[in-house]
């Protein structure tokens, strides 16, 4: 694969609709694995 | 817009009633063929982005990989809808009140829209021509949006 400095119009898309998709994705199963952990706390203590 | 009616609809039709009545019917043409699906689906999304990351199949060129296993992939979408309208039509005001199943929904939305306007267009043609770093950023975007989809849709079952 080359190298390139100036990444196009498409790439330049795909790269910020890619990383919002990964934000997104961390923030979400995150935020669903902190409401599992405060209701096994609130379950079990 | 309100929803409900139409959800309301959808379980009184014949493909409802067809799910609720004959449970033979929904675990075959529903949920085995529904799982089976999201299987082939499963295999040629992580065959193709783990190709991309450089992780399987080095000796077999990405571009040759990625056309291959998006032919599986639109086979495996078009089972899945269709087996998936089956099954929700069946329990479908039990849908419309759980919150899994719109995360779910939302997922898939958001992978279909990301493998047809994005990651095909990008991905047609020499993958020489890319920039490595957005080869690797859309393959890891659409692993995790196919695993989303897969788990919310598993949490459906776990849920309400």
């Amino acid at each position: 694969m080359t190298l390139k400095k100036e990444l196009s119009t498409k790439e330049k898309v795909a790269a910020v609709v890619a990383g919002t998709i990964i934000l997104s994705a961390i923030f979400y199963w995150s935020f669903q694995f902190v409401g599992m952990l405060e209701f096994l706390e609130m379950a079990y203590g | 817009m309100e929803l409900l009616p139409f959800f309301e609809w959808a379980e009184t039709s014949f493909l409802g009633y067809i799910g609720k009545t004959y449970g033979g019917v929904y675990a075959t043409f529903g949920q085995s063929l529904h799982l089976m699906a999201l299987a082939v689906l499963g295999g040629s999304v992580l065959v193709a982005d783990l190709r991309l990351l450089n992780v399987i199949m080095r000796d077999v060129p990405s571009e040759i990989v990625a056309e291959q296993a998006h032919k599986w992939f639109k086979v495996a979408l078009a089972v899945i809808l269709s087996s998936g309208v089956f099954m929700a039509a069946a329990v479908a005001q039990r849908m419309y009140h759980n919150d899994f199943f719109w995360a779910k929904m939302s997922a898939l939305f958001v992978g279909i829209a990301f493998v047809f306007v994005i990651k095909r267009p990008l991905l047609k043609g020499s993958h020489a021509d890319i920039h490595p770093m957005v080869i690797k950023l859309v393959a890891i975007a659409s692993i995790l949006v196919w695993f989303s989809v897969a788990a919310t849709g598993r949490w459906i079952g776990f849920s309400g």
